[in-house]
């Protein structure tokens, strides 16, 4: 019985998951809330806050993925972020507020 | 058989209607621009089922009925290693949101044509895997892994290793050894990274890019960065919320590190010293990934899909040996 009980509870989170999975929107807010100092998911958290105006938070997301230290495997980050930041101050520039 | 019917009516409520939401997510626009039928290629079944039904709903269907047959294929497969039908154990894998990601995601259907194959393979190894019946199942089940994606080469470990473990399979002709099939398969494995290149080339695909330079890491990044990767997932196995498509590998400490490369080496142990099937699944299965994934393309949760099945495996086995001795006590 609790075994199924147990089972009813994953199916719910399984469900709620999937949701995740239904848009880029969903899926990178999500990722970003679950790996908050992470570059990559970070840097498409960032894309989608562009697209949707929210160009303040847009620039704290740029800048966790600007800061990111380089590692031996995964070094295009901070060039990424920083590049990302630039072109968000040229449309900020370009756009106003 | 009625609590597996419903497991497989509750898994149809959950992903279908999410399934009709969906939208083309991270990489799927790509992958399907690259999925062209090309018979013999790199991933040709993969690419031709996704060539077949592009649309972002369609696609998922599709997903979602592979899913569908590999917790079928897992059914079986405990029937054919002798155990009893273990209900609870299919309604894991098709419940829990450890395979969501490989079921929404379209770079997941090489990970389910792959699993397919594979397990169509061992319930062909784990009976009389000499007959003709048998050996065209296996034929069928390797041409799906391989052509499914090219972690399918799992096939030629899982296949002996389930044939060394049902050795005492009745009614085996002299010839039928388990070390024939081992030899084959070996012999298959090394002629095919001879034919590649060599291990090196196999590793360095992400170094021939530019995106990594593998002389830049150490054997200790390699592993352990792979081994956070595996101690992850196996903590979001028993805490869902932690199921995301990027996890912090990076930030993971060494501790945990070796924590996942010691779950790996002590399921390889559990499976030679005991026995036990689920566990050399998993063992057998992430393995390959410690060597030729390079650490900056972390172990994900659909590649987690084969492991994962290991691990089904194992409960089951554990829910199988609990039945009969509370039978017998």
């Amino acid at each position: 019985m609790l075994a199924w009980v147990v089972l009813g509870l994953l199916a719910l989170h399984a469900r709620s998951y999937a949701l995740v999975w239904t848009s880029n929107v969903q899926l990178w807010t999500h990722a970003a809330a679950v790996a908050p100092l992470k570059p990559r998911p970070m840097n498409f958290y960032g894309l989608v806050l562009v697209s949707q105006g929210r160009w303040a938070e847009a620039e704290q997301a740029f800048t966790v993925v600007a800061s990111a230290p380089d590692l031996p495997w995964d070094s295009k980050w901070a060039l990424t972020g920083s590049r990302n930041l630039r072109s968000l101050a040229a449309l900020r520039r370009r756009y106003g507020r | 058989m009625k609590t597996t019917i419903a497991a497989f009516v509750v898994c149809l409520s959950v992903y279908l209607p999410p399934i009709w939401q969906a939208q083309p997510v991270y990489e799927d626009a790509e992958i399907i621009a690259d999925a062209r039928p090309q018979f013999g290629g790199a991933r040709f079944v993969t690419n031709t089922t996704l060539w077949l039904a592009p649309a972002p709903v369609a696609a998922r269907a599709v997903n979602l009925g592979l899913h569908l047959v590999a917790a079928a294929l897992v059914g079986v497969l405990m029937l054919r290693l002798g155990w009893s039908w273990q209900p609870v154990a299919v309604a894991l894998l098709l419940l829990h949101a450890m395979s969501t990601e490989t079921v929404m995601y379209l770079s997941g259907r090489g990970e389910l044509v792959a699993a397919i194959g594979v397990l169509l393979s061992c319930c062909a190894a784990a009976g009389a895997w000499w007959r003709p019946s048998s050996l065209a199942l296996l034929a069928i089940g390797i041409v799906l892994a391989l052509g499914g994606k090219e972690s399918g080469v799992l096939v030629f470990l899982l296949v002996p290793f389930t044939i060394w473990h049902r050795q005492q399979v009745e009614g085996r002709p002299r010839w039928a050894t388990p070390w024939l099939p081992a030899g084959l398969c070996a012999a298959v494995l090394l002629g095919g990274i001879a034919w590649y290149g060599d291990l090196r080339v196999l590793v360095n695909i992400e170094g021939t890019l530019g995106l990594i330079d593998p002389r830049a890491l150490l054997w200790s990044d390699w592993l352990l960065l792979q081994g956070g990767a595996v101690a992850y997932w196996l903590a979001a196995l028993v805490w869902p919320p932690l199921l995301t498509p990027d996890p912090d590998i990076d930030r993971l400490s060494v501790v945990i590190r070796c924590v996942g490369l010691l779950a790996v080496c002590g399921c390889g142990a559990l499976a030679w010293r005991c026995r036990s099937y689920g566990a050399g699944v998993f063992a057998l299965a992430v393995l390959p990934r410690l060597i030729v994934q390079t650490p900056g393309g972390y172990l994900n949760a659909h590649q987690f899909y084969l492991p994962w099945v290991g691990l089904v495996l194992m409960v089951a086995s554990w829910l199988a040996v609990r039945k009969r001795t509370a039978a017998a006590s």
